[in-house]
């Protein structure tokens, strides 16, 4: 079982390689780590060079915080979108190239398909999102001495990938009951607006999976605690574990056209 | 007989889709080492049953049985004797010929070492060993279907389901496919099921036939089970000027000078042309005219549409 599950796993590497998934990924992530901190830092600076004579502007040191801020700003808002638009073809290609039945005829369960695909799809932005950290880490230390710590640093970002995984799930399901990118790529974000006009409510917002995308600088800021983000947090792990239940059993009930 | 003396037993079979029922109560066995041939034109339900077969669509009623095994049970275990080559599915194309072949053959579970020289085996019976290292994507149409029978027989399968395996080929691709597939059958005592439209390609792999039409079985069997069944006869193709008028001949005209004659004994035909050279006739051209696959399945089709 698990040589099977192995094996499809190497190949959606493989695939996002070879397709340049990955190198957009991480060309994104990477952009996101080296911007937020030395954007952060000298966006005054930059923005005092670029007014025309004779304008002055009163430019703060900015801190630490505001980096992380910038970080989380990017991460969700450019980052997510970017994940949100290379990771749809992992169900969605496999019907829209019509190599499914090929898998399908060699005896391989549609279940192992989604659970590998799901967890290519984590390996990558695990991947990607851990370079990003690192090279912000490496710049607020630089700029600031990593005056955050650690474990503030890891929860924080624990959150943000746990979103990034519910946005995997997401997509794997609505990819198999599509089966096309174009729709899965718009309902998915359809849903995260729709998870954004209803955080409006302060009583909703809590439990709300799109919360942990703001919790995220609460937590650096020190204005919540973990123990703030807990219900988002579960709430988030259940929703991605039942849109892969939902996605295996829409995947075995799917007629296959081809 | 059980399940297991027929390679494949189908039996009450329906399957619908809304409103249209693609196939209707349909019952079929194929004998293990047979070639058999499921004809029928497009639309008539064939390719529902083969993905039927390989456990890609339920059927609503009836069972199917592979090797006496249910694909729908144990997909694992049927697909361990079947391989399947379909008509439109296709391999990965940022791969290379090879890479599909491997991972194809690991997610099956074929050991390392045995993949690595049965890949080689094959792609030099697909004469695709050349352009292993070259992307799908950049493969023709022919190489493309020539490494899917490479991919559907990789495991040493029983059972090799084929659904149209020469559509959108060549005459050169076509023979190749064709070739290799008596190969196989001949080296591995395997029973082929193949669905297509194309009778003629039918008539020289084939042992047994099936025809389907709307959904349903119209009749099975050897070509001369078929044509002894639904009395199709032999005739003399005869091209002749008559010396005088002949009634008997003249029923069997089918254009000026032109004359298709049934006979049930060969004698017959020396008798014809003897009897109209006696009258002064000439005699330009005999020849005998055996049904063909072909004469089988348009007259059993529009037997049914009447």
């Amino acid at each position: 079982m698990l040589r099977n599950m192995a094996t499809i796993i190497k190949k959606e590497l493989i695939e996002s390689i070879r397709k340049y998934r990955l190198f957009i990924l991480m060309a994104v992530f990477i952009f996101i780590g080296f911007m937020s901190p030395i954007g952060t830092k000298y966006l005054g600076e930059i923005m005092s060079m670029l007014l025309p004579e004779g304008y002055e502007i009163k430019v703060r040191q900015a801190s630490e915080v505001e980096a992380y801020f910038q970080f989380f700003k990017n991460i969700s808002q450019l980052g997510m979108v970017v994940f949100i638009v290379v990771s749809s073809g992992l169900m969605a290609d496999e019907f829209e190239k019509k190599t499914i039945v090929c898998l399908l005829t060699k005896g391989v369960s549609r279940s192992k398909i989604i659970i590998s695909k799901f967890i290519a799809g984590a390996l990558e932005l695990l991947f990607c999102y851990i370079t990003a950290v690192i090279i912000f880490r490496y710049y607020t230390g630089v700029f600031w001495s990593n005056q955050v710590e650690i474990a503030t640093l890891l929860y924080s970002n624990l959150i943000v990938f746990e979103y990034g995984l519910l946005i995997l799930g997401l997509n794997i399901f609505l990819g198999t009951k599509f089966g096309t990118k174009l729709a899965t790529v718009t309902s998915c974000i359809f849903i995260n607006i729709l998870q954004i006009l209803m955080s409006i409510h302060p009583t909703i917002a809590k439990y709300l999976p799109v919360s942990l995308l703001s919790n995220c600088v609460y937590i650096v800021e020190q204005k919540k605690t973990v123990s703030d983000t807990v219900a988002a947090v579960v709430i988030s792990m259940l929703i991605t574990i039942l849109l892969l239940v939902i996605s295996i059993k829409a995947f075995k009930e799917k007629e296959i056209e081809q | 007989m059980n399940d297991k003396t027929f390679a494949i037993k189908i039996d009450g079979v329906t399957k619908r889709f809304d409103q249209k029922v693609a196939v209707n109560n349909l019952s079929l066995t194929v004998n293990s080492g047979e070639i058999f041939g499921f004809l029928g034109p497009n639309g008539a339900g064939k390719t529902t049953l083969v993905k039927m077969m390989n456990g890609i669509l339920t059927p609503n009623e009836g069972i199917i049985s592979i090797e006496g095994i249910n694909p729908f049970e144990k997909p694992a275990v049927a697909h361990r004797y079947m391989g399947t080559l379909t008509e439109t599915a296709n391999m990965y194309e940022y791969m290379t010929g090879e890479e599909n072949l491997y991972f194809y053959g690991s997610v099956f579970g074929m050991d390392k070492a045995v993949l690595k020289d049965r890949i080689e085996e094959l792609l030099e019976a697909v004469d695709l060993l050349d352009d292993k290292d070259k992307k799908v994507g950049d493969y023709s149409t022919g190489m493309k279907k020539r490494l899917a029978l490479a991919r559907a027989i990789i495991h040493y399968p029983k059972l090799v389901i084929l659904d149209e395996p020469t559509s959108g080929l060549d005459p050169e691709n076509a023979r190749k496919i064709n070739s290799l597939i008596k190969e196989y059958v001949a080296t591995n005592n395997a029973t082929v099921f193949i669905c297509t439209h194309q009778l003629r390609y039918a008539q020289d792999i084939c042992d047994r036939y099936g025809f389907i039409n709307k959904g349903h079985i119209i009749c099975t069997g050897t070509l001369s089970e078929l044509i002894e069944k639904n009395s199709f006869s032999n005739n003399i193709h005869l091209k002749a000027k008559l010396g005088c008028p002949n009634k008997l001949l003249d029923q069997f005209k089918i254009q000026e000078e032109i004359y298709q004659i049934p006979f049930t004994d060969e004698e017959e035909i020396a008798e014809l042309i003897k009897s109209v050279v006696v009258d002064g006739g000439k005699v330009y051209e005999a020849r005998l005219k055996r049904p063909t696959l072909e004469d089988v399945y348009f007259s059993l089709l529009n037997e049914e549409a009447s």
